[in-house]
């Protein structure tokens, strides 16, 4: 089995994250910040030390900016959902996901929330940012980006567009689904107010688990209310971050099982990790250059401007083809659209859809060979 | 005597300044907060020990961790 599918989620973890969740489920059981009892205390600890972990990693403020959620999708609800008014207006990006767009355009039906598209320019920042900057209006009050495409892996000149809203005082947000764990956001250098991540793709931790970095937490309200256990008298929500965000039970295993997926990240340098899947893409790129067949929609992929994801089409294969039949040769891809919608349209993609292949820290370079020889296998079967 | 109480929101705080506190040779351990303390219902306090309440606050302040107020001892029955 060949797992080629990391930017739907990453897989395998890591032994010590599996491990982790299993100790987990043995030994730290309670419910953490419901209890004063030992194991509650004991629990409430993993967790802590998972905020500081992430504080750490993103140089957030503090642990109290670290809030937990299942998925990257429910961080950026949070923040689209929690800080946008009725007349707002709010600017995304061409290449944004639907956990972008359809909570924006659901504001827009239900709340009068107004919003654009800028158009990146792939290979020009400058323009890029240009873009956004053309769309500020005098009631703009958020840009969401991407920090890199889940369809192509573009990645977006986040620390130039963060400097732009802030001279204009608006608030930013950046969707680090597929580049948290493997480029660098540093939160005391970049004036980024929120960040949403996956601890499931990059970050090498459990489903179920997610994390909204936000800096300005006071500026939100919550999109769920219930029980936080602190200030249990008061009928309101407690203003305080994270409680105020965190209400329910969270997902304690998974949480403990991402701080080891961090600490996995630590020990093998983030940094070499992102080289490493890096090169296996860039691999893949070349090999795919090379079929007369196959279509590739982006340049060929560069440290620091692409993440390690890529999507190409094939002469006479649908994409749901392709993933069936590399399927049946124990190779995991995904076709269709990859909820990305507004992605496709951009790439010119969107009627056919096209195949997706994302590279992880566990792939290898005979991997990548036999994907390579078994994509050729199939794209030189079609009958012209 | 007992031990001096500091009183938080919520867990988090509590175990913030527990770490900021070790980094200045004060420890405490956190526990729930007791009844004659609690002003909101649920929460946290750390217990210090005697002698470094007023010293503990002073980090507090400098190190921009709230707490909703302190007890210099548990009331006793």
């Amino acid at each position: 089995m060949m797992y080629l599918d990391n930017a739907a989620t990453s897989f395998p973890k890591p032994e010590s994250v599996k491990q982790a969740v299993m100790k987990a489920m043995d030994v730290y059981g309670a419910n953490p910040g419901r209890s004063g009892h030992f194991l509650s205390l004991q629990t409430a600890e993993k967790v802590f030390e998972v905020r500081t972990q992430l504080k750490e990693m993103f140089c957030a403020k503090s642990e109290q900016n670290i809030i937990f959620t299942q998925n990257c999708t429910q961080s950026l609800n949070m923040v689209i959902g929690g800080l946008l008014k009725e007349n707002d207006h709010v600017i995304i990006t061409c290449l944004e996901h639907n956990s972008v767009i359809r909570p924006v355009h659901r504001l827009s039906l239900t709340k009068g929330v107004a919003y654009d598209i800028a158009q990146i320019v792939p290979n020009d920042e400058d323009k890029t940012v240009e873009n956004i900057e053309r769309l500020i209006k005098p009631n703009t009050k958020l840009i969401v980006t991407t920090h890199a495409s889940n369809v192509c892996g573009i990645v977006l000149p986040i620390e130039k567009i963060a400097r732009m809203a802030k001279r204009y005082g608006l608030y930013y947000m950046v969707d680090a689904a597929q580049t948290a764990g493997m480029l660098p956001i540093h939160l005391e250098e970049t004036p980024i107010d929120f960040v949403a991540m996956p601890g499931h793709k990059g970050l090498y931790g459990p489903s179920g688990t997610g994390v909204l970095i936000a800096q300005c937490p006071e500026v939100l309200e919550p999109i769920y209310t219930g029980g936080t256990g602190s200030a249990s008298m008061q009928l309101e929500q407690p203003d305080f971050s994270p409680d105020k965000f965190e209400s329910g039970t969270i997902n304690t295993a998974g949480i403990i099982g991402l701080g080891a997926g961090l600490a996995f990240l630590q020990n093998r340098g983030m940094e070499n990790v992102y080289r490493h899947e890096l090169k296996l893409i860039t691999q893949i790129y070349d090999g795919l250059v090379e079929m007369e067949e196959v279509k590739l929609y982006t340049a060929r992929p560069q440290y620091g401007k692409a993440a390690p994801v890529l999507c190409f089409t094939a002469d006479g294969f649908t994409s749901e083809e392709i993933v069936t039949q590399m399927s049946d040769k124990g190779i995991c891809l995904r076709g269709g659209l990859h909820c990305s919608p507004l992605a496709h349209s951009f790439l010119g993609t969107i009627q056919s859809g096209a195949v997706r292949v994302s590279t992880g820290v566990f792939n290898t370079d005979i991997q990548v060979k036999t994907f390579l020889d078994e994509l050729k296998k199939i794209v030189k079967t079609q009958v012209k | 005597m007992s031990k001096p109480l500091i009183l938080f929101n919520s867990i988090t705080y509590a175990m913030m300044a527990q770490k900021a506190l070790g980094r200045y040779g004060i420890y405490g351990d956190v526990i729930k907060t007791p009844k004659f303390i609690a002003s909101c219902g649920c929460g946290y306090c750390l217990r210090i020990y005697i002698g470094c309440l007023n010293d503990a606050l002073s980090v507090l302040e400098k190190e921009n961790i709230p707490f909703v107020k302190s007890a210099e001892g548990e009331e006793k029955p």
